[in-house]
């Protein structure tokens, strides 16, 4: 079987794809697609702790030996939560690869959520939300999110609030991990050396055995969602094969040998599923007038400004001429805002240009940190003066080859190693929708003209409404915001 | 609990039955109507695939500058870095962030052609290429990093050219790299976790150490930038590294093209620095601080132990993994660790950074399970599994980044240890592990650090006896 461009969907909805990459190294990632968009409102970090969870302890892994397994066979993992996404990624010597899919498969079918572990997962998501605030200028980024975004819930944030997850109990967690941490919502991803035929089975063999969501409603309804009895009936060979065995995963999974495993295009879901419950969309709400606010950052030793506008989604049909636009300023040591603020001009020492286009919404992010005996004020300025410019100042044919150049690098080297790789794939799905976004998107670009980029900052940017945040320290800094 | 590490088939089965009967009465176990059926083991490994030694490539120019090559048939890009001595370890006394300051500066300006390259015109050149141009700066070395297509690694080296053999140094350059690194110097005084590792450094080597001071970088002069440049970018000081799709014939042409004309007269030798004094320096005895940071929210933890001067790098890599292991097990989170060595006694550190609240509770078990867990006997299974990541580690080191991966050998004049690390990883014996392992974090020797906000210092005290509250004077020096 060689490896399809698109994700294939086994029988009980999960969808899987296989990339391979020269080395001696193979990568997992696993992706569901909720994240911090989906926490219910008052219950901010859900999606991040039933994460932890999941990758805490299941029915056959202890809490721990997850990572004693993959430790011994000289691999590393990690999770990632997102505001789209959340996303379970592991990296071993090729030839430990049957291994970790067993995992994987036994930490998505099987998590172990009671208070014991609820307790740890707990403790670990306020460890993880602490770490980022040792940084003198954490509150900013996070007044980046919680007023670049008007209404949507992206403006919470993905990593949560402990605080909001004080009182929950394990049966709420599970009803959550139910609803939104479905196979039929997860995307496994498999780069790195491997036989590709191998991997189709142990796909199959592994995951296609784990029940689908409305199988496992009807199993509910059918045992009385009475714990004890469904799960001594693990112990015997009839429960889990019982319904699915109709489905096919089942009976492949008897037979791991079985040389041509049945998977379906994704078009083409097995009637046994119950639709998807996908989340509908959210709109963010338009912003209606440029607005200023200050915040004081009392650790900061240096003032600070940010620049936020609202851009469209990720897969609006203009986002690589977005790409396009903050390469051209914000890309390299010679895009233009560095080039103007910070070596020409001295204005700032650190300066960044985010585009980040998530699945609803997005933001474009230009952020400095004022050099010494300056304040936020005018490096605001000239920061937006800079952006602003490039609606109208001439972009070279060399500039514009340049910043396409780096994108074209910065697309190339996501291929170069199984975890690159995995990780783009990943965040292509979950954000974009299409695992080949990123080809596609360079496709366009290697076409796009200066004019097209100046034609979109002049709508998007120039005319749009902007928030501006001032980060001043000592008397400069105003009311916090 | 660590008993399991190395048998996570053979003894677990009857475990999880036993654990898993428990839980049903108690009702405990999750989602059972999802489990699957005869999956309660992983597969056998397949026996792992013997990983060969590295194949690189050398040669050297006639005035003196050595070339490596690591070939990559087939990459699509190529890495081309330069890799020369003066990393901060260089720093005169009374003048630390000199290095680093002299080799920011080489791309504000150069010569090419006899025509002036502005700041810009580097930065474009490099950006052209693909990637930026990356210059950064080590203990013991400073490198120039670009990275090409195959048929661009003329561009590339020229630039490195350039910029090492014609640099401006200009005193305007100076002031504004200045000014640069007074910022950042400003900046990792009120961060605790970039200013954690030099002040760990500080703690552990004393004043042997060098850190650069607001003082430090006012003292600079041009004069002290173009001594310093003589002194360590020269050829005979030099390697240039290349990763990527092409011989050592070429990579050696290409050298030739841009650097065989490359000389510089003789500097006078350096005035004995830092480097010199770390080699000798004996690390200090057990303390531990606690440097508060106003205002700040949460607390960066840092424990340090002394590894002997000579052990080799890959018995250094192989107790780093595992005691890591072990301290993971004992107090999840996500600690991070190395063992960094500058000449004389390493540093072994792990870190992590806390919430206030949890602060007491992690001194008192570390205090505790420190000198235990290193104490603890080295099994097979131990010593497969420090190997087993050991050798991934490398594995995906190649893979992300082999010519940052090398070029760090150089600087550390552990280049044959890192080319033949899976050979030198397998002829380490447990009990040698052992022995490593055993002398180190015993109370005597271990040093604590804390910085930022850990509440009010008493609890910290408790569970720490002997915690004293620094200043950053006390810890920096400034």
């Amino acid at each position: 079987m060689s490896a399809s461009p698109e994700p294939q969907r086994l029988p009980n909805g999960l969808l899987w794809l296989a990339r391979p990459v020269p080395g001696a190294l193979a990568t997992v990632r696993v992706v569901y697609r909720c994240g911090g968009r989906d926490d219910p409102t008052g219950r901010s970090g859900l999606s991040h702790l039933t994460l932890r969870l999941i990758a805490g302890a299941s029915r056959y892994l202890e809490p721990g030996q997850f990572h004693r397994l993959i430790a011994s066979a000289g691999g590393r993992g990690v999770i990632e939560i997102d505001e789209d996404f959340s996303a379970l990624q592991t990296r071993v010597p090729a030839h430990q690869l049957e291994r970790l899919l067993w995992a994987e498969a036994e930490r998505m079918s099987n998590p172990r959520i009671d208070a014991d572990t609820l307790a740890s997962a707990r403790q670990q998501l306020r460890q993880a939300v602490q770490a980022p605030q040792l940084d003198p200028y954490a509150r900013l980024d996070l007044a980046v999110e919680r007023h670049g975004y008007l209404t949507h819930p992206y403006q919470r944030g993905a990593l949560g609030d402990p605080e909001q997850l004080r009182d929950l109990d394990a049966d709420a967690v599970r009803a959550f991990h139910a609803a939104n941490f479905r196979c039929d919502r997860a995307l496994v991803i498999v780069t790195g050396a491997f036989d590709e035929g191998a991997v189709a089975r142990w796909m199959l063999h592994y995951f296609g055995s784990i029940r689908p969501p409305m199988l496992v409603s009807a199993a509910r309804e059918g045992q009385g969602a009475s714990a004890s009895a469904s799960t001594s009936s693990t112990a015997g060979p009839v429960a889990a094969s019982g319904a699915s065995g109709a489905a096919s995963p089942s009976s492949s999974a008897a037979s791991p040998s079985t040389p041509s495993p049945s998977t379906t295009p994704p078009s083409a879901p097995s009637p046994l599923l119950l639709p998807t419950a996908q989340p509908a969309d959210l709109r963010e709400a338009r912003r209606p007038q440029s607005q200023t606010l200050k915040l004081s950052l009392s650790q900061a030793p240096l003032p600070a400004a940010a620049l936020v506008w609202q851009v469209p989604r990720a897969d609006d049909a203009t986002t690589p001429v977005w790409q396009l636009a903050q390469a051209l300023l914000g890309l390299g040591r010679s895009g233009r805002l560095i080039d103007t603020l910070v070596d020409e001009k001295a204005l700032a020492h650190q300066l960044s240009l985010r585009l980040l286009q998530r699945r609803e919404a997005g933001l474009l992010v230009a952020q400095a940190l004022a050099a010494h005996g300056q304040t936020a004020s005018p490096v605001a300025q000239a920061l937006q003066q800079e952006v602003l410019r490039l609606a109208d100042e001439a972009i070279t044919d060399e500039e514009l080859e340049k910043a396409k150049a780096m994108l074209r690098r910065e697309t190339q080297a996501q291929d170069w190693t199984s975890e690159r790789l995995a990780r783009a794939l990943g965040e292509a799905w979950a954000v974009r929708g299409d695992v080949n976004a990123a080809a596609k998107d360079a496709a366009v670009r290697a076409k796009l003209t200066a004019a097209e980029v100046q034609q979109l900052w002049r709508k998007q940017i120039v005319q749009a409404p902007m928030l501006t945040l001032l980060a001043d320290i000592g008397p400069a800094a105003g009311v916090a915001a | 609990m660590r008993r399991d590490h190395g048998s996570p088939t053979s003894t677990r089965v009857n475990r999880r039955e036993l654990m898993l009967g428990g839980a049903l009465m108690t009702g405990a176990t999750a989602l059972p109507v999802l489990a699957q059926n005869g999956f309660d083991r992983p597969p056998e490994a397949p026996q792992a695939p013997a990983v060969p030694a590295l194949t690189l490539e050398q040669a050297k120019l006639p005035n003196g500058l050595r070339v490596l090559v690591l070939p990559r048939p087939g990459a699509a890009r190529t890495q081309v870095r330069l890799i020369g001595e003066g990393g901060w370890l260089r720093d005169p006394t009374g003048k630390e962030g000199l290095a680093e300051v002299a080799l920011s500066m080489l791309a504000q300006g150069a010569k090419r052609d006899g025509e002036a390259m502005e700041s810009a015109d580097i930065a474009y050149a490099g950006d052209l290429l693909g990637k930026p141009l990356a210059l950064e700066i080590g203990a013991a070395s400073a490198e120039i990093a670009l990275e090409a297509l195959p048929d661009q690694c003329d561009d590339a080296v020229n630039l490195l050219a350039d910029l090492t053999q014609r640099p401006a140094l200009a005193f305007e350059a100076l002031e504004h790299m200045r000014s640069r690194a007074q910022d950042a110097l400003v900046l990792r005084r009120a961060d605790a976790q970039l200013l954690a590792p030099w002040a760990a450094r500080r703690a552990f080597w004393g004043r042997a150490q060098p850190v650069q001071t607001a003082g430090s970088l006012k003292r600079l002069k041009r004069e002290d930038v173009l001594a310093f440049h003589r002194q360590f970018w020269r050829p005979e000081r030099s390697t240039l590294l290349f990763v990527g799709d092409l011989t050592l014939e070429a990579a050696k042409g290409l050298a030739t093209d841009f650097m065989a004309e490359w000389r510089v007269p003789k500097a006078a030798p350096a005035a004995p620095g830092a480097a010199a004094a770390l080699a000798t320096a004996v690390p200090a005895p057990a303390s531990a601080q606690f440097l508060q940071l106003p205002q700040g929210q949460g607390c960066r933890l840092v424990v340090q132990s002394p590894v002997p001067r000579g052990t080799p790098p890959v018995l250094r890599a192989l107790a780093r993994e595992l005691m890591h292991q072990r301290v993971a097990a004992k107090l999840p989170g996500p600690w991070e660790s190395e063992i960094e060595s500058l000449g004389g006694a390493s540093r072994w550190s792990f870190s992590v950074t806390l919430p206030v609240a949890a602060v007491p509770e992690h001194l008192a078990l570390l205090r505790e399970q420190l000198p235990l867990l290193a104490a603890e006997p080295v099994t097979a299974e131990d010593l497969a599994m420090a190997q087993a990541l050991a050798l991934g580690d490398w594995q995906a080191g190649l893979a992300e980044a082999p010519d940052a991966l090398i070029a760090s050998a150089v600087a550390r004049n552990e280049l044959d240890d890192c080319v033949q690390w899976p050979q030198r990883i397998k002829a380490v014996s447990a009990p040698v592990l052992q022995l490593l392992m055993g002398s180190s974090w015993r109370d005597n020797r271990t040093q604590l650090l804390l910085l930022g906000d850990a509440g009010p210092p008493e609890p910290a005290q408790r569970a720490w006896p002997g915690l004293t509250l620094a200043t950053i004077r006390a810890v920096i020096g400034e």
